[in-house]
This record gives C-alpha cells, structure tokens and sequence, in this order.
C-alpha cells in the first residue's frame, strides 16, 4: 500500500523519525513548559530537564528514580507562619512541566497517585497544581529491562489510554533503514504538538508491527509474578517463614520505598528560622521503612524490620487492591534493582503465594 | 530585642575531643545576629574566653569522658545544666579516640609517647551518657550546623528537635546518586549507617565511612556477610566498622560477633 508523505501532519497517527523528538520538545517549549526526559549520566537513566530532544536517552528504561517529584516532591512547603502578626501564608504555584520519555509503568504509576490526592472527598491542592497540566509524551517499551514485571501487573510495555503522544520504536523495516516510530495522537493537546510534524500517515501494518513488538517485549520479561488471587494469597501468607528470610538480610535502608512511583506517605514538620519570625510547614517524603514511621504516642506500631518489610511489600501486592482496586506495584522493578541486599518482591510475592 | 535575662542563657564545653563540632558555632555567620536576639551565650570558651558561671538553660557538650578530670568536669556541667545536650561522635559514643577501648592502654602510651607515665587516663574513651544522664544528641563527625540550629530554635519554641531514623541511603536517593554498592561493588556504610550528612561521601564517589553512627535499626549482620560477598577480608571489615563511630554498640557488637579481635599491642 502506497505511503502518503506528509510534510506538515494535522495532528493525526503517523510514522515518523527520531528528528521529530526534538521538534516535539521545541514545541512543548515554545508552548511554556519544562520537558524533563532520561538522560543518561553514570550508565544509568535521570529525569533532568531536557535542553533539546538530543539529550534524551531511548535506552534507559525508566529512569532511575521516577519522574514522581515532578506532581510530588520529596520536600514541599504548605504555608508559611509569620510569628509576629500570626498570619498564615500560602502559596501554590500551577508548574508547567512536561515528561518526555515517561513509561507506561510511570503513566500507571501517576494514575495511582491522582486516586490518592484528587480521588476522595478532600483532594490535596498542592497536587492538584501540579497535575493539572502536564502533558506526557509516553514511550511504550520495545526493551524490557531485566526487573520489569510491567506485563505480570498490566502496566505495560505498551498503554492505550491517557497519554498525549504515544510513541513506539517500530525498528528499521528488514534491520536496515531508517530508524521509525509510531507516532499516536491521544488528545487534543498531543494533536496540537503532532500539527506541522514530518512524517507519513500511519497504515494498519504500522499498528501490527507495534503490536508484535509490545508482545515479544512482554515475553521477553524475566520477572513474573501471577496476579490471580494474589491479595487472598499474601493476607494468607502473613505468618510464612520467608518473611524472615528476607528480613535477615535487608539493612532497613527503606531504597527499594524511595525509588517506588507509587509510595505516596508524607511526614508533615516544622521549619523556624533563628529569627523566629517565620515558621515553614513542610511536608516530605517518609516512608513505612523508617522506624519513626510507626512511633507513635506510647509505642510503635511498627517495632521490627519485618513488620516494615512486610508492611511494604503487602500494601503493593495486597492492601492497595482493597484500598483502590488495583495493585499499587506498577512492575517497574526499582525497588528490585536499586535494593543492595538483591530483596526481589516479585520472588517474595512468587514464595508467599507458593508458586516458587 | 529580648532583655538579657529572658534569654536562653547557653553554654558549650568541650572534653576529649577535636572541636571540630564546636567550630560550626563560629560557622553561624549572618546566624549569629539573630541567635544573639534570643540566647545568650554565657560560655563557650572557644569563642570567647569572658566566661560566666551557670546555671545554663542549655549546655552543648562536645567531647567523650576519657580520664578522672572528665568525670568531675561532666558532673559539674550536668549539675549546671537544665538541658544538656551531647554533641558529636566524641560525647555519643567516646569518638574515634575510642579505638584504645579495644587495644591495652599501657602498650599505646609507649607507642605514642616519650614518657608515658606522664599521661592520666582511662582505657578507655566513653560517651558522657555513660557518666550523667542527657538529655538528647546531636550525631555526626562532626555535627551538622542545620542540626544545631534546629536544636536551640526547638528548645526556644519548647518543641522537641527533628530527629529522623533516616538512611545515608535515603540522602542518596534525594540527590539521585547512583548506589555504589549496587552499580560498583563498593562495600558503603551507607546501608547501616543515619543520615544527616547529606550524602558528603558518596557524592563523589567515595562509599560511606558511617561518621553519623548506626541507622536506626541497622542490620549489621547482613552489612558484614555484604562486605565479604564484595570480597573484603575480615581484618578489612573490623577495619571499617572501626574507622571512625568505632565504639557504637551495632558497630561495635557487631565486630565482637564475627570479626577475630586485633591481636592486642
Ligand atoms: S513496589 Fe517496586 S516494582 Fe512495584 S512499583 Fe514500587 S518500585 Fe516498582
Ligand atoms: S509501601 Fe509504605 S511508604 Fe509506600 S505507600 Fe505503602 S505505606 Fe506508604
Ligand atoms: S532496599 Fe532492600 S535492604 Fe533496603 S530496606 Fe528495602 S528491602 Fe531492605
């Protein structure tokens, strides 16, 4: 079937080359944004702001650490307190960032969290600032990474839904020429990025060859983990000797929470300057890792590694299907890799349910 | 302006020790102006050697208790004191001087000095908890300025200072450092190891030397069998759970449990 070549898209589905990475990041730019892509710096993938497309690294998965701090940042200040005249303050700022480069296991990731701050009856403004808009340029993976377990918890390698561009590594047509992409529309706002782009309209084959490579991406995972039953299964295994296992060797470092896109729990202090005129609320990151997490009023809750460990790894695999309806372990593997006792929840998950 | 006598009159002795963590005191540059509003610093004598008599509100203590003179010193700040507050490895733990806590004293003297019977001390070097009762620390080798300051605002609010059971590890993560012990092999503190430094080490690359002491729950065990996994010796793992936090009860034990002792002189 006859190609049409387009010099300037309307804004619909096409193939395209990787010139157009950078013409979609001017875009965003001119548009007002701050696009933040991987770039990869000591062999390994970092969200930075991107000057040009031309920084932006295909070969790192994820990145990392997620893109999270772009909607929550691990520090934040709620309102300020002026001592003397006993006035509060606060001020939230809408950003404008944009992700180019995110994962379908991040986009998950972020819609986890949009349940978390803005799905209830009180809906957390700061983050809502930050979340209104930010458009995402998603990049469904072609490469599994050696810990992504994306397709075990239906997160990946590719997304169909709530992105703005979309864009898949179709490979070179027989290994050789030009590298090719697909390009897909997925709102109003990624058709106004496509506007003006080059390419050739996409045809049903396009869409065949991404599919085949999200399949062969998919098999392709070495970690797997059967979802069927898992809640009942881990709030059966409470009490399984693994647990202790595992325990003998994790530090309690709390990494494998930290580097987690879903990990959502916050600590709440104070900051007052010497001159104590002005006190900051802020609020950070802290996680159920840390012994403080559980102390409270006459104890701690919390008092053994074990119970931390198994707090972690159970919220992901078993309450948060209670809390939201779906798992909040988005199979991205950074609490695999970056854990330095090799603590692996897809195998904890694996044991405790009994199929390893 | 506060009138003199509604300040927090503050005070900051030293004992065995390097100073270093009374230095970031005199670090307190634009600081100092307003703290002059709210405290005042009756005696500290590395700042000023006008100094007054107690009682103190607030009494900083650098420096472990290593002979008689310490011990009578110590119980005189405590009398003194309403808050007394031990800063730094050197009053936590007993500091790196520590280290005769595990060799014979005798043998040491005459290593070191020309006329060994001239020295008066202990065998060994002990945080002041060990002496007096505290009421709070301040950990690090040497002690973070942002630390102090948070702990003499708290005290002039009447809350309890920030204190966190946080990792290196976690100081690692917010500055997006790649692990070493994960990307290169190298057997860091940083896993066992409180934060507050801000990562200093493994920013450049250097693995963690464990200054701010044991992490809150730290799971020596599994750092010591990380060690050999990385193909340490076991005189080299002694050697690091004994560079600087040496006499910590995690790190400590821990050397006690698996680690052959170095052979005494
Ligand atoms: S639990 Fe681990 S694998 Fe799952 S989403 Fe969090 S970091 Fe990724
Ligand atoms: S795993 Fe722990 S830190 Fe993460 S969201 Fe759940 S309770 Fe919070
Ligand atoms: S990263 Fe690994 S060692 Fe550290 S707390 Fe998590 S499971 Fe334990």
């Amino acid at each position: 079937m006859p190609r049409k070549v387009m010099q300037g898209l309307a804004g619909e589905d096409a193939v395209v080359e990787r010139t157009v990475f950078n013409d979609i990041v001017t875009g965003l730019q001119e548009r007002g944004y701050t696009v933040y892509g991987t770039v990869n710096e000591k062999g390994a993938g970092i969200f930075r702001p991107l000057g040009d497309a031309g920084e932006f690294s295909l070969r790192c998965t994820g990145g990392t650490m997620p893109p999270k701090d772009l909607w929550y940042p691990p520090f934040e200040t709620l309102f300020t307190y002026d001592r003397q005249t006993g006035e509060f303050h606060t001020d939230i700022e809408e950003t404008r960032h944009a992700v180019f480069g995110i994962r379908p296991c991040d986009v998950h990731a972020l819609l986890a969290l949009d349940e978390v701050f803005l799905g209830g009856e009180y809906q957390d403004p700061y983050y809502r600032a930050r979340r209104v808009d930010l458009p995402l340029i998603v990049f469904n993976c072609v490469e599994a990474g050696d810990t992504c377990f994306c397709s075990s918890m239906g997160t990946g390698p590719g997304l169909d839904h709530d992105y703005d561009l979309l864009i898949t590594d179709l490979g070179r047509s027989n290994g050789e020429g030009s590298e090719r992409f697909l390009l897909e529309v997925g709102s109003s706002r990624g058709g106004e990025l496509a506007r003006g782009l080059r390419g050739e309209a996409a045809v049903d084959e396009d869409y065949q060859v991404k599919k085949r490579r999200l399949q062969e991406t998919a098999a392709g995972e070495r970690i797997t983990l059967n979802t069927g039953d898992l809640p009942r299964l881990m709030h059966n295994g409470h009490d399984h000797p693994y647990w202790r296992e595992v325990t003998d060797k994790c530090f309690g470092c709390a990494n494998c929470t930290s580097v987690c896109p879903t990990c959502y729990c916050a600590d709440i202090f104070d900051e007052t300057d010497f001159s104590l005129r002005e006190t900051r609320r802020k609020r950070r990151w802290s996680w159920c890792f840390l012994v403080e997490f559980g102390a409270v009023h006459g104890g701690n809750f919390r008092e053994e590694r074990i119970d931390r460990l198994r707090q972690f790894m159970q919220h992901k695999l078993n309450f948060s299907m209670g809390q939201y309806g779906f798992f909040h372990c988005v199979g991205c593997g950074r609490c695999i890799v970056w854990c330095p006792a090799n603590i692996d929840i897809a195998q904890t998950g694996r044991v405790i349910r009994g199929d390893a | 302006m506060t009138a003199q006598a509604d300040k927090l009159k503050m005070a900051v002795f030293k004992f065995t020790s390097c100073s270093g963590c009374q230095t970031p005191f005199l670090n307190m540059e634009t600081e100092i102006l307003d703290l002059a509003d709210h405290v005042d610093i009756a005696c500290f004598a590395m700042a000023s050697s006008a100094t007054r008599p107690g009682p103190y509100d607030l009494t900083f203590v650098e420096g472990g208790i290593s002979c008689e003179e310490d011990v009578r010193r110590i119980n005189m700040v405590r009398q003194e004191s309403k808050i007394l507050v031990g800063i730094g490895n050197c009053a936590v733990y007993g500091g790196p001087q520590a280290l005769r806590n595990f060799m014979s004293l005798e043998d040491l003297k005459r290593t070191v000095y020309p006329q060994p019977d001239l020295i008066h001390c202990f065998p060994t070097c002990k945080g002041i908890a060990d002496y007096v009762p505290v009421d709070g620390f301040v950990n690090g080798c040497p002690v973070d300025q942002g630390h102090l300051q948070d702990y003499i605002v708290s005290v002039l609010l009447g809350k309890s200072p920030e204190v966190s059971s946080r990792s290196v590890c976690l100081e690692c993560k917010m500055k997006e450092n790649i692990c070493l012990i994960v990307a290169e092999g190298v057997a860091c503190m940083g896993v066992v190891t409180g934060a507050g430094c801000g990562a200093l080490c493994p920013s450049f690359d250097r693995g963690c030397y464990g200054c701010f002491g044991p992490s809150a729950d730290p799971n020596l065990n599994s750092f010591a069998n990380l060690c050999r996994e990385l193909g340490l010796t076991e005189d080299e793992i002694n050697r690091k759970l004994r560079c600087i936090v040496n006499n910590a009860k995690a790190f400590r034990e821990e050397v006690e449990r698996h680690v052959p002792q170095p052979v005494k002189g």
